[in-house]
């Protein structure tokens, strides 16, 4: 309606950054939207994100914007988006992203952040997944041994 | 992006030859290929081009859920490998509730069965919590093991979805526990044997039922089918023992039936997607009861013989497809004009008898033609993908000789050919046309003419498909360069498809007349961005060195990369615009 004012929420990083957003938007995240309704409707409202940072926050929050008016757009507009949306995203971004979709409960972004990591891992050997991610290998030399035996049948 | 020169050096010298002589008359500039190739060397150290890579070892400590959900994105075999990369991703790769095992990577193995039954045993020894999805496909013949792998998915009788394909010669019969499994969703069994208990009372949660190639009996069949009161998709691909298909009391929404059936009792309301296909061309009963389905949307039937479709005026069809051996005549003219509601149409009638196929309709949004007619035509302005098959059944004055008559006499034009050309009716325009996929014959004139007259009509296509049929046959004739396209390009008639962007030919030939048609297609069409050819066969070294089709390589720049199987070009264009074109094998 013309006139009314939009329901507004103020979101603060772990950093100490405040963004103030659009309810629906800010709903996007379950977290938040349960966090809102055990509050009940209070006209200002703070909510703290924990473990989220100001730079990985309003990144999320643009996906939050994009998907909260996800009506206005068809279908493939939205996964047009959501491809570019993620490609942009580097490694440390990608991770940030997800473990802030997962605090938040989020799950589109989830879902798209999983995907987009499995999309990097296929095809490549454990050793270049980890090179590629900077996971550190905490295999003892026997464990590694026992673990390429077992899957001898996985490698040409 | 990154740019590879990897053709033989035979295949370099001779593209370098080719090039070499066509500049000397056209007066190109040649760069030295080696050096093209340096360049491309140099262009891949260049740091903008490097993978990034994440700066800290965040990803291994990844939340366990967040892990688990990445894993169960991968195949088996891609989950495995990147599951031990560390003992966290280890630890959430166990307790995934998805399990996924198959033997098919370790057949190239000698002693396959005891390595894989090794691998089952330990995986699942090491699983943590119960496993809600798991699918099983092995070949081995070891019946106690399967056994004890399935009681153990089953173990905590928590089990969703299960996914059974066990191949071996005698059908594996499937454990009596399965039926005990009450939270089953899923449920797809492959080749093997199932016979539900005589007072088996059903599946509650079951909404998802595959069988294929299972023995089950009629009557196991029918009980199963009423008491699973929950079940929405059906599949029944190939059941050797089955001979009746009956869905009336089912709250069915989707059904799939593969294979050869005597009987059908298809009546049911609630069916809204139907796929019946029999690849054995069997006589069937009440097949028709199909359409008492009044609520059907999307329909397929593929392969039954003496199908004749009642009328479809009370029903809600919006996408059809039919591949049948006959039709009687009208009966697409006829489906077309009662189902206002169709959006999509996709017929092949195999009937060597043509027939006249009338496509009126205004909420047509997607046509497919896939064989002959003897007239089609079309009036449907809200299409918006059509895919046509042009009939190449020659009359008198499309023949090669009569070609070369017109063009003794003065006499071709494109009036001309409207004039003659009787076999497809096509509107003034088609104003939403954007994909466009045609089976032409080059070398048909008429053929040509009607592809021509389609591409002309579509001013909004942006996609366009040509697959070439076979090249008609010259009667010793040679036209050089004057054929149906040679005679656009040189007519100066301006014509422009302003919004095509992709061009793609299948089963490209090399032909004359296939070749004229891309210089003109690259010419009308000014802002295409890629171009796609595929050869039908291995010609490969011919066309490397083949003048003409270097025509679009006519800046040696453009060359971004060479094999026996590929030659990839880029060529700038007016502006930033950059036209790639792709030539394979």
């Amino acid at each position: 309606m013309v006139g009314v004012k939009k329901k507004m929420v103020t979101l603060v990083s772990s950093d100490g950054v405040e963004f103030v957003v659009e309810k629906r938007v800010a709903e996007q995240s379950l977290f938040i939207k349960n966090a809102l309704n055990e509050g009940g409707v209070e006209e200002k409202v703070m909510i703290p994100i924990p473990k989220v940072t100001s730079d990985t926050l309003s990144s999320v929050l643009e996906y939050c914007e994009k998907h909260a008016s996800a009506t206005e757009f068809q279908e493939n507009e939205i996964e047009e988006w959501d491809k570019e949306y993620i490609e942009k995203a580097d490694l440390d971004l990608l991770y940030y992203l997800l473990q802030a979709s997962y605090s938040m409960s989020i799950m589109g972004l989830m879902e798209l952040g999983a995907k987009k990591v499995a999309s990097l891992i296929r095809g490549k050997s454990p050793q270049e997944i980890r090179e590629l991610f900077n996971i550190k290998n905490d295999f003892t030399p026997e464990q590694e041994e026992e673990i390429r035996r077992e899957m001898q049948w996985n490698y040409e | 992006m990154s740019a590879l020169v990897d053709g033989t050096d035979e295949q370099r010298r001779r593209l370098r030859k080719t090039l070499m002589e066509m500049s000397m008359g056209r007066g190109y500039l040649i760069i030295n290929l080696e050096t093209q190739r340096d360049r491309n060397k140099h262009k891949r150290d260049d740091p903008t081009d490097k993978i990034f890579t994440s700066s800290s070892d965040v990803f291994g400590n990844l939340a366990t859920e967040l892990t688990e959900r990445i894993l169960m994105k991968l195949s088996m075999r891609d989950a495995f490998k990147a599951s031990t990369v560390s003992k966290n991703w280890i630890h959430a790769w166990n307790s995934t509730p998805k399990l996924v095992l198959d033997d098919k990577n370790f057949m190239r193995f000698d002693n396959y069965e005891s390595m894989f039954i090794e691998f089952v045993e330990r995986v699942l020894s090491s699983r943590e919590g119960p496993i809600l999805q798991f699918h099983l496909s092995t070949c081995i013949e070891n019946k106690m093991k399967i056994n004890r792998w399935l009681f153990f998915s089953m173990r905590y009788n928590k089990i969703k979805e299960l996914h059974l394909e066990v191949c071996y010669a005698r059908k594996y019969k499937v454990p009596q526990l399965l039926f005990s499994c009450h939270e089953l969703v899923h449920l797809k069994l492959v080749k093997c044997k199932l016979t539900p208990p005589q007072d088996f009372k059903g599946f509650n949660m079951l909404k998802n039922l595959h069988l294929e190639m299972v023995k089950i009996t009629d009557s196991e069949l029918k009980n199963l089918l009423s008491s699973c009161t929950q079940l929405e998709e059906l599949a029944f691909i190939d059941l050797p023992w089955i001979t009746e298909i009956d869905i009336r009391n089912t709250k069915v929404r989707q059904l799939n039936i593969v294979g050869s059936y005597e009987r059908f009792q298809l009546e049911n309301q609630s069916l809204i997607n139907a796929t019946l296909i029999n690849i054995f061309y069997h006589d069937v009963h009440d097949l028709l009861t199909i359409f008492f389905c009044k609520n059907l949307v999307h329909l397929e039937i593929s392969g039954y013989k003496d199908l004749v479709l009642p009328s479809l005026r009370d029903m809600k069809l919006e996408t059809v497809k039919l591949s049948l051996p006959t039709l009687p005549p009208d009966s697409i003219t006829n489906l077309v004009s009662e189902c206002h509601q169709l959006k999509k149409l996709d017929v092949m009638i195999h009937d060597t008898d043509y027939q006249e196929i009338q496509i009126v309709s205004t909420s047509l949004q997607s046509l497919k033609i896939g064989r002959r007619y003897s007239h089609l035509h079309l009036a449907c302005p809200q299409l918006i993908d059509a895919s046509i098959y042009i009939g190449t059944d020659l009359y008198f004055w499309d023949s090669v000789s009569h070609y070369c008559c017109f063009r003794k006499k003065q006499r071709l034009s494109l009036k001309e050919l409207e004039y003659r050309q009787t076999k497809v009716t096509l509107p003034v325009a088609f104003n939403h046309l954007e994909k466009l996929s045609l089976e032409v014959r080059f070398g048909n004139l008429m053929c040509e003419y009607i592809a021509f007259s389609f591409i002309q009509k579509a001013h909004r296509l942006h996609t366009l498909q040509i697959k070439c049929g076979i090249p008609e046959v010259h009667l010793g004739l040679s036209f050089g360069s004057d054929n149906f396209w040679e005679y656009l390009l040189k007519s100066g008639l301006e014509i422009r498809f302003k919004n095509l962007i992709t061009l793609t030919i299948l089963h490209f030939n090399g032909s004359d007349e296939e070749i004229s048609f891309l210089k003109f297609m690259v010419n009308a069409a000014p802002m295409l961005q890629e171009i796609k050819v595929i050869f039908l066969t291995q010609s490969t070294m011919d066309f490397l060195t083949d003048p003409h089709l270097l025509y679009f390589f006519s800046n040696v720049e453009d060359l971004e990369s060479i094999s026996c199987q590929r030659i990839l070009a880029s060529i700038q264009k007016e502006g930033d615009r950059k036209l790639k074109v792709e030539f394979v094998y």
